[in-house]
C-alpha cells in the first residue's frame, strides 16, 4: 500500500474525529466552567440528531440550503432545551457533591432518552446528504465522500470560533474568570448566573450541532446518545476534562487511532478508546492538557 | 373514603373480569411478542399492517368457526427474555389461545450486539483488502446503512456485496443501491405469479398506499396457516390444533404449502436475483431475473435437526 493510502486513513480518521469534537468540547466545556460531568450530554446530541431528522423531511430534500438551516435551527433549538434544563435543575447542583450531580444528569439521561422512544420511536432513521455534499471526491485512485471533507471544514471553523469567543471577547474573558474567580467576579458586579447559563447553553449547543452532522454522516438510533457519550468520557479523559485543546486532541487520537488501530489488528479497533483512556489514566491521570488536581 | 375506594375498584375489576370472559367465548385471541425497537421497527410495522388486514378481511367473512379474531401485540424488545415474559402474560393473564412472531430471535441476539450505525471508521481498511466480493451478516437497517455509507467511498465500483435484500432493506436503501449485485429475498411480491398473491397486493396497496414487504406477506401466510389448522382441527383450542400442523396443508400467497411433519417448518423456499430498477416501482430497486430456491433444497434435514434438539 502506498503512501496515499495512509494519508486517505489519516483524513476518514480526522473527519470522524471532528464530529467527536464538536460534541466533546461542549461537554469539556460544561465541565469546565460549572464543575458538573453532564451525562445527558451525550441525550442532547442525539435530540440534536433526531431534531435534525424531522426538520429535514419538512424543508427541500437535496438543497444545501436546507441542510444549512438545519445546522443553524436545530442547535438553537438544543441550546433552548437546555435553558430549560439549567434554571431549574442543575442550576441548584453547582458545588454540591459528585453523587448528587452523578444522580440528576443520570436521571436526565434516562428521562431525555424514553422521550425521544417515545416521540420518535424504535426506527433507525438517517437525514439524507445535501446533493452537493453527496457525491464523492477523487483521492489519487481513491474515493472520499465529500461530507467527510465538509465536516472536517467545519470541525476546525467551530474549534478556531471556540477559541475566539473564549480567549478574544468579552464574553469569554468572564466565563474564563468564573472558571478560576467566581467570588471575584461576582463581587466586580458580574451576573455569575447567567455567564453559567450561557455556558451551558453553548455546551448544548455543541451537542445539538454535533447530532445534526452526525445524522448525515452515519444513521440514527436510541443508541447513539449512550454511544457518544462515553466516547466524550474517553475524549475528556485523555485531553483532560475542563480543557477545549484537550478535547480537540483527545478526539483527533480517538479518530486516527481507530482508524490505523485497524490496519495491524482489526479487531481492536472498538476497545482502543477505552485502551486509550486506561493508559492515560495510568500515566497521567489528569489528561494530557489537563491540570492535576490540588 | 379510602373504603369506597376500594370497592369502587373491585367493582371495576369484576366488570373488566365478566366483560373478558364474555369476550372469550365467540373471539380467537392471537397474541403477538412482536420485535418493535430498533432494526425490528420496520418489520413490525408492515408485519402489523398485514395482520390487521387479515384479521379485518376474516371478521368481515364472519370470522373463523364463527369466532371472531383478535390480536394482542407485546413488544419483546429484541430481547429472548423479554419476548419469553411477555409470552407468558399473553398466555396467562390475556387468555391468547395462539401466539405468533418473534421475526427473528436468534438474529436479534446477534444484532442487539452489533449495533452499529457508523460504518465509516472500518471501510477504508476493508477497501484496502480489495474485495470481490463481501458476504455479510448485516441485515435490514444495518445494511442499508452500510451500503449508504461505502457508496461515497467508492467501493461498489469494485467490490459486489451480497446478503438479503428484503423489500424493507431496498425501500430504506432506496435509490443508493447498486444496480447489478446478487441477493436473496424471502418472499418478494414481485416475483410472486399466484393469483391470491396479486389480490393481496391490491388490497395492501390499496389500503395502505404502499408496496407489502416480505414480512407483510410472511405474517399473511402465517395466519393463512393458522386458520387452516383451527379450521382442519374444527376447534380454536390450541391443544386440538396443534395435532393437526404437522403435515398441514394450506393455500398461501406463494401457492400451495405444508408444514413438515416432523417439526412444523414450511417449505417455504428463497427468492435469488439482480438488483435492478423498475420503472413500475419509484424510489426503490427490485430483484430481477428471480429464481426460485425450493425449501428443500434449502431446509435442515429432519435428521440434523432431530440432532441439534435436545
Amino acid at each position: 500500500m502506498g503512501i496515499e493510502f495512509y494519508l486517505f486513513l489519516l483524513i476518514n480518521g480526522l473527519s470522524q474525529g471532528m464530529v467527536l469534537f464538536i460534541v466533546a468540547s461542549g461537554l469539556s466545556l460544561v465541565f469546565g466552567v460549572l464543575r458538573v460531568i453532564n451525562f445527558a450530554h451525550g441525550s442532547l446530541y442525539m435530540i440534536g440528531a433526531f431534531l435534525a431528522f424531522s426538520l429535514s423531511t419538512l424543508l427541500p430534500a437535496g438543497s444545501i440550503f436546507s441542510f444549512l438551516l438545519l445546522m443553524l435551527l436545530v442547535p438553537l433549538a438544543v441550546a433552548l432545551l437546555g435553558l430549560g434544563l439549567e434554571i431549574p435543575l442543575f442550576r441548584r447542583i453547582y458545588g454540591k457533591e459528585h453523587l448528587l450531580q452523578l444522580l440528576l444528569t443520570y436521571a436526565l439521561l434516562l428521562i431525555l432518552d424514553d422521550a425521544c422512544r417515545l416521540i420518535w420511536g424504535g426506527d433507525i432513521r438517517n437525514v439524507a446528504r445535501p446533493d452537493l455534499l453527496a457525491g464523492s471526491i477523487k483521492f489519487f485512485d481513491m474515493f472520499l465522500p465529500t461530507y467527510n471533507v465538509f465536516i472536517l471544514v467545519v470541525g476546525p471553523l467551530i474549534a478556531v470560533g471556540l477559541w475566539f469567543l473564549l480567549y478574544r471577547t468579552r464574553a469569554g474573558n468572564l466565563i474564563r474568570a468564573a472558571v478560576s474567580h467566581p467570588e471575584m467576579v461576582g463581587a466586580l458586579g458580574v451576573n455569575v448566573s447567567r455567564v453559567m447559563t450561557a455556558t451551558f447553553m453553548l455546551g448544548c449547543w455543541l451537542a445539538g450541532l454535533g447530532g445534526v452532522l452526525m445524522s448525515a454522516l452515519a444513521n440514527i438510533d436510541l443508541g447513539i446518545g449512550m454511544e457518544k457519550i462515553i466516547e466524550c468520557f474517553a475524549v475528556v479523559v485523555i485531553g483532560g476534562l475542563g480543557s477545549i485543546g484537550g478535547a480537540l486532541l483527545g478526539s483527533l487520537i480517538l479518530g486516527v487511532g481507530v482508524a490505523f488501530i485497524q490496519l495491524p489488528l482489526s479487531r481492536a479497533a472498538i476497545v482502543f478508546p477505552y485502551f486509550a483512556m486506561a493508559l492515560i489514566l495510568i500515566i497521567r491521570p489528569w489528561g494530557l492538557f489537563g491540570k492535576p488536581e490540588r | 373514603m379510602k373504603g369506597k375506594h376500594v370497592k369502587i375498584f373491585i367493582t371495576v375489576l369484576a366488570v373488566m373480569f365478566m366483560a373478558s370472559m364474555a369476550q372469550a367465548g365467540d373471539t380467537i385471541r392471537i397474541g403477538w411478542t412482536a420485535d418493535m425497537p430498533g432494526v425490528g421497527a420496520t418489520f413490525y410495522a408492515s408485519q402489523k399492517k398485514a395482520i390487521e388486514m387479515f384479521i379485518e378481511q376474516t371478521n368481515a367473512a364472519g370470522g373463523v368457526l364463527g369466532k371472531k379474531l383478535e390480536l394482542v401485540i407485546r413488544d419483546s424488545k429484541l430481547k429472548p427474555d423479554v419476548g419469553a415474559t411477555m409470552a407468558r402474560e399473553l398466555i396467562l393473564s390475556e387468555k391468547c389461545e395462539f401466539l405468533i412472531g418473534p421475526t427473528s430471535s436468534g438474529v436479534a441476539l446477534a444484532v442487539t450486539k452489533l449495533g452499529e450505525t457508523n460504518y465509516a471508521p472500518y471501510i477504508p481498511t476493508l477497501m484496502a483488502k480489495k474485495p470481490e466480493v463481501i458476504y455479510t451478516n448485516l441485515w435490514g437497517g444495518g445494511l442499508s446503512s452500510f451500503i449508504k455509507q461505502a457508496k461515497p467511498y467508492g467501493l461498489f465500483k469494485k467490490a459486489s456485496i451480497t446478503s438479503l435484500y428484503d423489500l424493507d432493506m431496498l425501500r430504506a436503501t432506496g435509490m443508493d443501491m447498486p444496480e447489478g449485485l446478487l441477493g436473496y429475498s424471502r418472499c418478494p411480491f414481485y416475483a410472486v405469479n399466484t393469483l391470491s398473491m396479486q389480490v393481496f397486493v391490491e388490497q395492501y396497496h390499496k389500503k395502505y398506499n404502499e408496496w407489502p414487504s416480505d414480512w407483510a406477506c410472511m405474517a399473511y401466510d402465517g395466519l393463512i396457516a393458522l386458520t387452516t389448522a383451527i379450521k382442519k382441527a374444527d376447534s380454536a383450542k390450541s391443544e386440538d390444533v396443534v395435532k393437526v400442523l404437522g403435515g398441514l396443508r394450506f393455500l398461501s400467497l406463494r401457492g400451495p404449502r405444508y408444514l413438515r411433519a416432523q417439526d412444523h417448518m414450511a417449505d417455504v423456499g428463497l427468492y435469488v436475483g439482480y438488483t435492478a430498477k423498475d420503472p413500475k416501482y419509484k424510489g426503490f430497486l427490485i430483484l430481477k431475473d428471480v429464481v426460485v430456491v425450493p425449501a428443500q433444497m434449502v431446509w435442515l434435514p429432519v435428521a440434523e435437526v432431530k440432532k441439534l434438539q435436545p
